[in-house]
């Protein structure tokens, strides 16, 4: 029984309430209108994420549907709570992974699956970023399978993506329809850029006794996230940096500018670790910053989220967290984890390959939806392709139950029509701890779907916090 | 600011310059050829490209020179570094990697003019729109301008766009000046046609009726030649833009309180430029003036490179 926000056993679900009304107001044609104005807002302000086609970027927008996702405040405790556990959990786990070890040498976690990892960056062992965090920025994905239920789906430690999108949401939500936040109690979600810049400035080296020369790094204007970098770097006030900007000499970063160079003491980058400094990691990258490693490692820059953090995210040690969470807090799992088989055990290979058509099949390093076999949707092909690569490379492949991710009303061409939904909390970790009271629910627009990714079709909605 | 930013602003406006100054040239080949006569039918889109400096990008892809083919590689031209499809697109991406220094109202203008562009399609527009498409580019640009100015700080950022604003100017009317029926020697047969061509080219420049105010209604070669070079009222003489560069270049060695190399080159430059007549031009060589002056201006891009573009071993004192 696939679990709908807005309609429970027939009526409708009291933070809802006021929602239906609201669409039930439209007059004929005049959503579609409102509809098209925004999609229009969207190209104005230039909010696009680019793809590769014929091997050239193309610039998209994310359609945005108008119908908001709502939580009631005591839900998003849960779902807080649920989220703050685990990112502390996941620091603690890097952090001892890269020093002591200590769950490799009590059994909790095979070695081979941590050292064997590509995700695993053996320059980091013996370092202790400051605050000993690793990852300070998460994007958990949940999704919620019941009244109650609310399940994670993944982890994302390394530098998760959505957040511009949660403000720009909002800001439309707020543009085109002002009475409804007059109407509803909802919480604010304006404090995330001031938040991140404070956590950032709170992860300065013990060496720096100024305020701290904050950049965001990107790997410049073609990349799908371009926009967000840029977003954040201007709500935050900071330089946005490509490599080229900056260098390094005697262990320090510095970046150029008009006047001369000037030091830098936090780097939020957002390019991935193999391409961060061409002497540590991928020689022939031209996006890094030559030395920027040693600079780090010798305590006069933070790099925020630490190289090597994809450790925590891999879907191999997925279904390890709760077991890292009971290891390092002695507490339950307040969200739980969808049930996974590891298809590098022979036991879940071998219900795996059983019972493939009923699974969901995932590639350990793939993201986005790429290289993903939903078994009920699949063809006899798929479903015989897959079985051979699994059966090749075991070890790449883990398998989970098909989910019934709960829907929301949205907007199609044929009317209001529920659609199949996810959500992604951001938490913050610095000298505090800090998960925004609102959310990127991104949304399938294809009926049936449970593919949520912008790059295969998805749809962004804004996420409403309710007040108490 | 950051070295690669300063840099971007100033490039984004030397190209939305230059897709403003193309689009004027574009339109006065077009009414040229409306009224030519039938031998040297093409001479005018010849000169256009010359004085757009691609003639040879433009005969590497075409045979021949026509009407059709020129519009298209200048307004279009996937190939064409400068044609004002080009320019719109890299003064937007400039503009896209520097975000947090432009305000959302020129965000919006020169967006939005990309976004209308990317519909109109190369294929499928008559040459009689060509007036129309020019002038919304001219509109365009504009905007860009009253917004700039409207909402921009009064900084560094502003600084440096103008610079660029500036710097592709005076670059332009040089390049402007050069096309050949100007410079040609003029004999009484020849001096109707050329107050016909002239009175085009003012127009072209919004200018016809500032040169009356100023000059009469008598055309001659002097008198355009003094207008379009030393008349420090009109913002599209050579002096009026390489006097601007230099107020921005001062601007911005006390905003940062450094004298840069670029500053003192643009002093030299005017001082130069001040020195000289119409006379002393025309007796020293048309030619020999342009070609002086060109160095000059590239030579001053050179320095605003060394001084603010470098970021590590900037050179501020000459």
């Amino acid at each position: 029984m696939i679990f709908n926000e807005m309609i429970n056993n027939g009526s409708i679900r009291k933070p809802y309430k006021k929602i239906d009304k609201w669409i039930k107001s439209f007059a004929e044609n005049s959503y579609e209108k409102k509809h098209q104005e925004a999609q229009r807002i969207f190209k104005r302000i230039g909010i696009t994420f680019s793809v590769y086609e014929k091997k050239s970027p193309q610039e998209r927008m994310i359609p945005f549907d108008m119908v908001p996702r709502i939580f009631t405040s005591n839900e998003w405790k849960l779902i807080e709570s649920g989220i703050k556990q685990r990112t502390k959990a996941l620091n603690l786990f890097l952090y001892d992974v890269y020093n002591d070890a200590s769950i490799i040498k009590e059994k909790i976690i095979p070695a081979e699956l941590i050292y064997k990892s590509r995700a695993f960056e053996s320059s980091m062992v013996g370092f202790s970023p400051p605050r000993k965090i690793f990852s300070h920025i998460s994007g958990i994905d949940v999704v919620r399978t019941s009244l109650n239920k609310f399940v994670v789906l993944e982890d994302n430690c390394r530098t998760p993506s959505g957040v511009s999108y949660m403000m720009q949401n909002r800001e439309i939500m707020m543009t085109m329809f002002p009475d409804l936040f007059n109407d509803n109690s909802i919480e604010s979600i304006d404090d995330y850029p001031v938040n991140l810049r404070k956590m950032l400035t709170s992860i300065a080296p013990a060496s720096c006794k100024n305020e701290p020369v904050i950049v965001v790094l990107t790997p410049g204007s073609y990349n799908s996230a371009y926009y967000e970098h840029s977003f954040l770097a201007d709500l935050m006030g900071v330089e946005l940096v490509q490599g080229e900007d900056l260098f390094t000499e005697k262990d320090k970063v510095y970046m150029r500018t008009v006047t001369g160079p000037k030091k830098v003491d936090v780097i939020y980058r957002r390019i991935d670790d193999n391409y961060l400094d061409p002497l540590c990691f991928d020689q022939n990258s031209l996006i890094g910053v030559p030395g920027v490693m040693n600079a780090y490692k010798n305590g006069n820059v933070t790099i925020c989220s630490a190289p090597g953090c994809g450790i925590a995210d891999d879907k191999a040690i997925y279904s390890y967290v709760p077991d890292i969470i009971k290891f390092y807090l002695s507490e339950k799992p307040i969200l739980e984890n969808v049930k996974t088989w590891n298809c590098s055990r022979e036991k879940d290979l071998k219900f795996v390959l059983q019972n493939i058509k009923d699974l969901v099949v995932k590639e350990v390093h793939g993201s986005g939806g790429h290289g993903m076999l939903i078994g009920p949707k699949a063809t006899k092909n798929q479903i015989k392709m897959f079985t051979k690569k699994i059966k090749n490379n075991p070890q790449k492949y883990i398998a989970q139950p098909t989910l019934d991710l709960s829907t929301c009303p949205t907007y199609t061409s044929n009317g209001m029509s529920p659609r199949h939904v996810d959500l992604r909390p951001f938490c913050l970790m610095g000298r505090e701890m800090n998960v925004i009271k609102g959310a990127l629910t991104r949304v399938a627009l294809k009926e049936n779907s449970l593919i949520v990714n912008s790059s295969q079709g998805g749809g962004v909605k804004d996420t409403w916090v309710l007040r108490k | 600011m950051l070295s690669s930013t300063a840099e971007k602003l100033y490039w984004a406006c030397r190209y939305i310059e230059r897709a403003e100054m193309t689009s004027r040239l574009l339109d006065v080949a077009y009414r040229i050829s409306l009224t030519n006569n039938k031998e040297n039918k093409n001479d005018e889109w010849e000169s256009i490209l010359l004085s757009t400096a691609v003639k040879e990008e433009y005969l590497f892809k075409n045979s021949k020179i026509n009407q059709r083919r020129v519009e298209k590689f200048l307004f279009f031209e996937e190939s064409n570094k400068s044609s004002i499809k080009n320019c719109v697109r890299f003064t937007r991406e400039n503009f896209r990697m520097v975000r947090n220094r432009i305000t959302r109202e020129v965000w919006d203008v020169i967006n939005s003019t990309y976004q209308e562009l990317q519909d109109i399609s190369s294929g499928r527009y008559k040459s009689s729109e060509i007036p129309n498409l020019c002038s919304w580019i001219k509109q365009k640009s504009s905007m860009l301008k009253g917004a700039i100015i409207s909402t921009q700080l009064s900084s560094d950022s502003y600084d440096f766009m103008n610079l660029g604003y500036y710097l592709e100017r005076a670059d332009n009317i040089i390049r402007f000046i050069d096309v050949k029926n100007f410079i040609s020697p003029i004999n009484d047969k020849e001096k109707e046609n050329n107050d016909y061509q002239w009175g085009i080219l003012l127009r072209t420049l919004a200018a016809y009726t500032q040169f009356r105010l100023s000059y009469g209604v008598n055309m001659s070669q002097d008198k355009i030649a003094h207008f379009l070079i030393f008349n420090n009222t009109n913002p599209r003489s050579l002096f009026y833009s390489l006097e601007n560069a230099k107020i921005h270049l001062k601007n911005l060695s006390s905003f940062y309180n450094l004298q840069s190399g670029a500053f003192s080159t643009s002093r030299k430059i005017i001082s130069k430029l001040s020195d000289l007549t119409v006379k002393e031009i025309f007796d020293n060589g048309f030619n020999d003036f342009l070609a002086q002056y060109s160095d000059d201006i590239n030579n001053l891009h050179i320095k605003i490179r060394n001084s603010y573009f470098g970021g590590v071993y900037n050179v501020f004192e000459d």
